[in-house]
């Protein structure tokens, strides 16, 4: 019966850390960059849209190679406060809201060089071909199809990691262990 | 002093329960979930907090009534059917400090379970965001408990007129058919029986208002919609659409105020303390005359 009690008890206080710890290592904010938005339209019409545009030879070798690894990782890579670029700005998602209030995009976009044989390829995407009212023909939607995909939009912001990273699975899975003990140590406290 | 010691007695017993406790663990599990996947609502860590506890609200809903109803239907037909009643109405236990006293066991055993669950939130909650919104926190706490009430003073008093286990569970069965279900899953509404009452039977013209009163009397709503009162207006739960004009924002005070009081939230506690209180009186006279032989 004592034995009972006083794996109960253990139980009981092994809940209340592992309710508490997670708040003591809080999940770090991670800088996110993401291509995989797509911003189908000439230069001066994206200017327009609020984007700004820069030149893939005019970002610095942090930028350029972030850049580039984001393209390796199917589109999104994360790295760590300070591991960013100066070239990009990342703003909270409170700031990316009031930003798309106020009319202008989150990130950049990137204007690759005409021979791109060394980046990966871009993950910009064209949706079919013009429709017969803008008169293009095939080699002119080509080209179109060659602008878009020049042209590749990048999101920067500041965020918590996603819910499958590794630290945020951490803390579920410490609250789920603490509910658990809490449970079965208040039973084995009650029942005895 | 008997009605204590009753509510003791049961209380300890129940409270031994393996049943009782993995529930209470799968409560907490779920809300220890919902709170980690939730936090995509628009503002600061406070509303991604409110917008937990409104989830939370909406899962409890559904879930705490088959805890209510499972903790409670066999409190006095479990008794009677297995002869414990002889026992417990020895002196100095009257029928009535067997009821009252079953009744604020079956309760503590509720109110356990939700604070459990209640923990568990809290605890993501405020490890997650580090937001503690005192009102909305302890406001849907102390609603979802006077919920909860509701439907043990519902299982507690079919509990008292059924002489048998089998009646018992199948007051229970359908009381969650009748009060929950219905209203989740509405293949036939009271709402369009009425509609079809009044306008079909009677030839009158076609009145919103009279059927979502009728849909009103459900616990399951009133809830829902008491838990608008220390939500703040933009999370609002909206639950009678055809009542409201079509110029009136859903997430504006307005889509409450335009609404005839007796569809407003503020009139949701007089239909929970409807079924807080009626079914026990109907159950504590149904019991008083009870031949327990």
């Amino acid at each position: 019966m004592n034995r009972r009690n006083q794996l109960g008890t253990g139980l009981a206080l092994l809940a209340v850390v592992l309710f508490a710890v997670p708040a003591f290592f809080p999940v770090q904010p991670m800088l996110t960059h993401d291509t995989g938005e797509t911003a189908p339209a000439p230069p001066a019409e994206l200017r327009q849209q609020g984007y700004e545009i820069v030149a893939y030879e005019n970002l610095s070798e942090r930028g350029q190679e972030l850049y580039v690894t984001t393209l390796e990782h199917d589109g999104e890579y994360r790295v760590a406060v300070g591991e960013g670029a100066a070239d990009f700005g990342y703003p909270t998602d409170e700031e990316v809201r009031a930003m798309y209030d106020n009319g202008t995009e989150p990130g950049v976009v990137i204007e690759r060089p005409e021979d791109a044989g060394s980046l990966p390829p871009s993950d910009e995407r064209f949706y079919g071909y013009p429709s017969d009212e803008e008169g293009l023909n095939e080699s002119q939607a080509e080209q179109r199809r060659q602008q878009i995909e020049r042209y590749d939009a990048m999101s920067t912001r500041i965020a918590q990691p996603p819910l499958g990273a590794t630290p945020q699975l951490i803390r579920l899975v410490s609250v789920l262990l603490a509910v658990l003990s809490l449970g079965v140590g208040g039973y084995l406290l009650s029942s005895k | 002093m008997s009605t204590v010691t009753v509510a003791k007695k049961d209380f300890k017993a129940a409270r031994r329960s393996k049943l009782l406790w993995a529930a209470a663990i799968v409560l907490g599990l779920i809300a220890a979930f919902v709170g980690y996947v939730s936090g995509n609502a628009p503002g600061g860590d406070a509303e991604q907090v409110r917008a937990l506890f409104r989830v939370l609200t909406l899962l409890l809903a559904v879930l705490l009534p088959i805890v209510a109803l499972v903790a409670s239907y066999l409190a006095i037909a479990g008794e009677r059917e297995g002869g414990g009643i002889k026992f417990l109405l020895s002196l100095p236990n009257t029928r009535r400090s067997v009821f009252v006293g079953k009744l604020l066991s079956r309760n503590g055993i509720v109110a356990g379970g939700v604070a459990f669950m209640y923990v568990a939130a809290i605890s993501v909650a405020l490890t997650r965001h580090g937001a503690f919104p005192a009102a909305v926190v302890f406001g849907t706490l102390l609603i979802t408990l006077v919920y909860g009430s509701t439907f043990v003073s519902i299982a507690l008093a079919m509990s008292s007129a059924a002489a048998s286990r089998s009646r018992a569970i199948a007051g229970a069965f359908g009381t969650y058919l009748l009060l929950v279900i219905l209203y989740v899953f509405p293949v036939v509404s009271f709402g369009d029986i009425a509609r079809w009452v009044h306008t079909t039977l009677l030839g009158a013209d076609a009145n919103p208002d009279l059927y979502n009163a009728v849909q009103y009397t459900s616990p399951y709503l009133a809830y829902r919609k008491a838990v608008n009162l220390v939500l703040p207006a933009d999370m609002r739960q909206i639950v009678f659409y055809s009542s409201l004009p079509e110029d009136v924002s859903y997430g504006s005070p307005a889509a409450n105020e335009v609404l005839p009081l007796y569809l407003q939230d503020e009139f949701a506690p007089v239909v929970l303390a409807f079924w807080l209180v009626v079914p026990l009186l109907i159950g504590y006279a149904l019991f008083e005359r009870a031949d327990l032989e």
